[in-house]
């Protein structure tokens, strides 16, 4: 045997003897250890997630600069997005206090992140959703230069009394994790699947409808819808939608819609997506998909 | 934030979810990855790998104990690397102090199986481990589990440097009795 079999057994050790020596050292005196230098790399990983939903060039200065004001501009901006039309009425986060505000830093891109720059902004994001209570998930990124929703995730879980459209039957659903066989705990499952679309974007919206209020609310000379080539990630290069497609008929595998803003600096696409989870619907409108 | 919201935030699909990991578990995730490979770059590397990697395992996976999987992952990558590093074990830092002291262990016992099942050699060393007293476990694990200097050991549990030294002896002992009692080198 070898002494190396030694140190990788340890890791498949008893969890409580590892949380004993966990805590046992707790009390180390970390101010005492060696500099570590910035982990900028783990900004950077952080940013690549990061490009999923956010992004755009124009950050200039903070005029948002407290969690609280980003809260009360997000708000107000989701209701803008709702008067014109963007998102549909059926929810409000009025007086509903955000679970989290997230400050994010400007990251200006490197080659490594396609050359895109992410400005100053806050996160906030109410998580109420259940078929019980209140139904929605919302998640905002608010640039703070321009005040304005940079990307917006919302989510909404059908009802109780919802009639799913489509049923996986007996489906392996992971519910936790077996730390000592170092697998997943995983019990069958109906997966069942709603279109609920109308709890999250007015019906009926089409594509060019849902373009043409976008490029309205940010403020661009118009758009222009273009073909999806993500290799990278997987995403699959299918046939562009028509501008009278509905927006709940998007595809939904590996897909998502990207469209290019006349005047928007980036000079890359933005994005809206709509997937299904299972008992609940999502839409994704965001500024520099990973790709686009 | 507790365990639970951080694992919500990576089911989510939420990039808060590597600020607030490395929030809470950035620098003892550091310190182990330093503690083996000794350097900086390595140790931000390994450390970002092992987010990455949380940011790629959960979902499915649903870690019960979000500190000790963190640190798992971490080991390994920083040992793997290290491994690469150096074919030979001349790795540097509290690695190659450990090497040797767990060499100890095993030494004169050959290969006569051929590779050992490591989860068998896992329960061998859990019944070691259940042999000690909590005190002497606790310092054996930070020291070859964690990879803990001698010196932090002593600090963290307020005993001198040398009662930890004769405590991670004597547990060595038992841990080779315990192996070579169920054949296991």
């Amino acid at each position: 045997m070898k002494t190396e079999n030694l140190f990788d057994a340890m890791d498949l050790i008893s969890q409580d003897y590892k949380k004993e020596a966990i805590e046992a050292m707790k009390n180390k005196n970390e101010t005492r250890r060696r500099a570590v230098r910035t982990p900028i790399r783990i900004v950077l990983i952080a940013a690549i997630i990061a490009s999923l939903f956010v992004g755009t060039a124009f950050a200039v200065g903070n005029y948002i600069n407290s969690p609280a004001q980003a809260e009360k501009v997000a708000q107000a901006e989701l209701k803008k997005m709702q008067d014109l039309g963007i998102l549909s009425e059926k929810f409000s986060v009025e007086g509903i206090v955000a679970e989290r505000v997230i400050e994010l830093p400007v990251f200006e891109g490197e080659d490594y992140f396609f050359g895109r720059i992410w400005p100053h902004r806050y996160s906030v994001q109410w998580y109420m959703g259940s078929p019980e209570g209140n139904p929605y998930t919302v998640i905002t990124q608010v640039d703070t230069a321009e005040g304005r929703i940079m990307a917006v995730t919302i989510e909404a879980a059908a009802g109780e009394d919802a009639v799913a459209y489509r049923v996986l039957e007996d489906q392996e659903v992971p519910v936790g994790y077996d730390e000592e066989k170092q697998q997943p705990i995983v019990e069958i499952r109906d997966l069942e699947y709603f279109d609920n679309y109308e709890d999250i974007i007015p019906e009926g919206i089409t594509v060019d409808e849902m373009c043409t209020r976008l490029n309205e609310y940010w403020g661009f000379g118009g758009y222009t819808v273009v073909d999806t080539v993500d290799e990278f990630y997987g995403f699959e290069d299918v046939e562009t939608p028509g501008g009278d497609s509905l927006v709940r008929d998007l595809p939904q595998d590996n897909y998502y819609l990207s469209v290019v803003f006349e005047g928007d600096q980036q000079g890359v696409p933005r994005y809206i997506q709509t997937v299904e989870f299972p008992g609940r619907v999502c839409m994704i409108i965001g500024t520099n998909h990973a790709v686009g | 934030m507790e365990d639970g919201k951080i694992i919500e935030l990576y089911y989510r699909r939420d990039q808060a979810a590597i600020g607030e990991t490395d929030k809470k578990y950035g620098p003892r995730c550091r310190s182990l990855a330093y503690n083996i490979l000794s350097n900086p770059e390595d140790t931000e590397e390994c450390v970002s790998d092992t987010y990455l990697a949380a940011w790629n395992r959960i979902p499915p996976e649903y870690p019960v104990s979000l500190c000790a999987w963190l640190i798992s992952i971490v080991r390994r990558i920083s040992l793997s690397r290290l491994r690469r590093r150096y074919a030979d074990r001349r790795g540097g830092g509290e690695y190659a102090l450990c090497y040797e002291e767990l060499d100890e262990c095993i030494k004169g016992g050959g290969d006569p199986q051929g590779d050992i099942e490591a989860r068998e050699l896992a329960e061998g060393i859990n019944r070691a481990l259940d042999k000690l007293s909590k005190t002497d476990r606790c310092i054996f694990l930070s020291r070859y589990w964690l990879m803990e200097p001698v010196a932090d050991i002593a600090e963290a549990m307020n005993f001198s440097q040398s009662k930890v030294k004769s405590s991670l002896h004597r547990s060595r002992e038992k841990l080779r009795k315990q192996l070579c009692k169920e054949g296991l080198i």
